[in-house]
This record gives structure tokens, sequence and C-alpha cells, in this order.
């Protein structure tokens, strides 16, 4: 009798092993995003807001081009006010490095600044900034957090 | 019996559960915060100084006329011109601190960090810029 359980009681210990290590991957999953969600509630609330900087730059060089779409522009109207819209306040060529320019600036909220950073941002492992091209100009994209 | 005692289990797995979600978030929280903390002891790298300037002082330079848009699109640039205009401010001049991206940002814009950077013009009064790095 003792022997006849035994098989069952294994089954049972593994499937408690895993069902707890699954458990415990979806609390640690829950837990960054708890405090994600947090992080971002503490911005928001601070007041401050952060600002999204468009840059135009002269030739692409090296660095990977990614062409914008209306489909950017629409998931991304910020971006759309700086490059096209009432935001767009382009500054001389003069200055800085000589071959690169503000095209304009905005507030954005703390999730867009976020949504933009990780869509435009440089890549994580290389830390290069894409350059995004629209109608033959290329353009970086960059957030300031106060 | 038994079933009281997988309910104690239940009970038991559930506490588990929340404790591993607050104590995950806890830990992050914390060394973000601690992060924040311990690079934020000397404030950001940078300070944007900005003073005020005479109209001889014009001599030889470039100047850039900014609008309400340009000080819009530049909070730090804002604060700073309206601290050193103050009437309360003896010495005209003021100091903001920005992050690098604004550093960057402004020197693109208005060559605040660039040999010979040029006076910048608001309302009738000339500001000289210049970049402290710390």
């Amino acid at each position: 009798m003792e022997e006849g359980k035994k098989p069952g009681n294994r089954l049972k210990t593994a499937g408690l092993i895993v069902a707890c290590g699954l458990a415990g991957v979806v609390a640690v999953a829950l837990g960054l995003m708890l405090a994600d969600a947090l992080t971002l509630y503490a911005h928001e609330s601070s007041g401050e807001q952060p600002m999204l900087y468009v840059m135009e730059q002269a030739a692409p060089g090296e660095n990977v081009v990614v062409p914008l779409t209306e489909q950017d522009f629409e998931q991304h109207p910020a971006l759309d006010a700086v490059i096209r819209g009432e935001e767009r306040n382009p500054s001389a060529w003069e200055w800085g490095s000589g071959d690169r320019r503000l095209v304009g600036g905005t507030n954005v909220s703390y999730a867009e600044s976020r949504a933009l950073q990780d869509a435009y941002g440089p890549g994580r492992e290389t830390w290069v900034y894409p350059h995004l091209e629209y109608e033959g100009a290329y353009y970086l994209v960059v957030t300031a957090w106060p | 019996m038994n079933s009281k005692s997988s309910r104690r289990l239940v009970t038991i797995g559930l506490l588990a559960f929340v404790s591993v979600i607050l104590l995950v978030a806890t830990v992050v929280l914390t060394y973000t915060a601690l992060i924040a903390l311990i690079t934020g002891v000397d404030g950001p790298p940078q300070m944007l100084v900005v003073e005020v300037v005479g109209e001889e002082d014009l001599q030889n330079v470039s100047v850039i006329h900014l609008t309400d848009r340009d000080l819009k699109q530049h909070p730090v640039l804002a604060s700073a011109i309206r601290e050193a205009s103050s009437d309360s401010n003896v010495v005209r001049s003021a100091s903001v601190p920005m992050t690098g991206v604004e550093c960057l940002v402004l020197t693109e814009s208005f060559g605040v960090y660039t040999v010979n950077a040029p006076v910048l013009e608001y309302d009738g009064v000339y500001y000289a810029t210049r970049v402290l790095l710390h």
C-alpha cells in the first residue's frame, strides 16, 4: 500500500514545485510592473513634465535609418506636432556640431516620453540613436526628464 | 482535516505570492531611489549660467533674438532668464541646473556651450550664457 502511493506523491510534489516556480516568476513580474507603475505615478504627480525634442541631422552617417510613416505620427501626436505641426520651430545650423539643428520641442507626459524613447530611442545594446527619415530629412528623437 | 490543511496551504501560498510581489517592488523602488540619491548628491552635472549684459558688450558678438515660443520650448532657459532679470536679483545673473539632453539641445539651438557663445536677447534685455560642469 505504502509503495503504491509513492509515484502519486512524487508527481504531486513535482507539480507543486513547478506551480510554486511559475507563481514565483509571475510574482516577480508583477512586482516589477508594480514598481514601474508606482515610479510613473510618482513622476506624474510631481507636476513637472518631460520635454520631447527633435533634432535634424544633415546626413544619416552610419546610423540605422528608420522611415517615419503616417502610423508613427498617428501613434505619437507630439512627434507630429514637432516635425510638421505647430511646435516646429527650427534653429539655425550654425551652433553646436554644425551638422545638426533643433527642429522643435514640446511637453509630453512621462508615459508618452517613455513610449517615444522605447520606439525611437537608442538601441539597448549599441546605445546608438536611429535616424528617422521623413521627406528626405533625418531626425533624432530625445527626451529630457526634469 | 485534509481540506483544512489544503486551505491553509492555499492561504500560505497566496500570502507568499503577494509578499514576493511587494518585496520585488520595494527592492526595485529602493534601488531606483538610491541611484537617484547618489547621482543627485551634487546635482545634475551641468549648470546653465545666464548673465545680463549691456549693449556695449555686443561688439563682434552674434545676437539671437528669443521668442516666447523659444522660451516655452526651453523651460531651463526660461527660468534662468526669469531669475536673472528679476528686480530682486542684484547681481543680474542666474545659474540653473540642467540635464545633459537639455545642454545638448540648448547648444544646438543657441550655442550655449560653444566658444564665442552668442548673446541672447529677450524683451530688450541681452543675456550672455555659459555652462558650468561639476
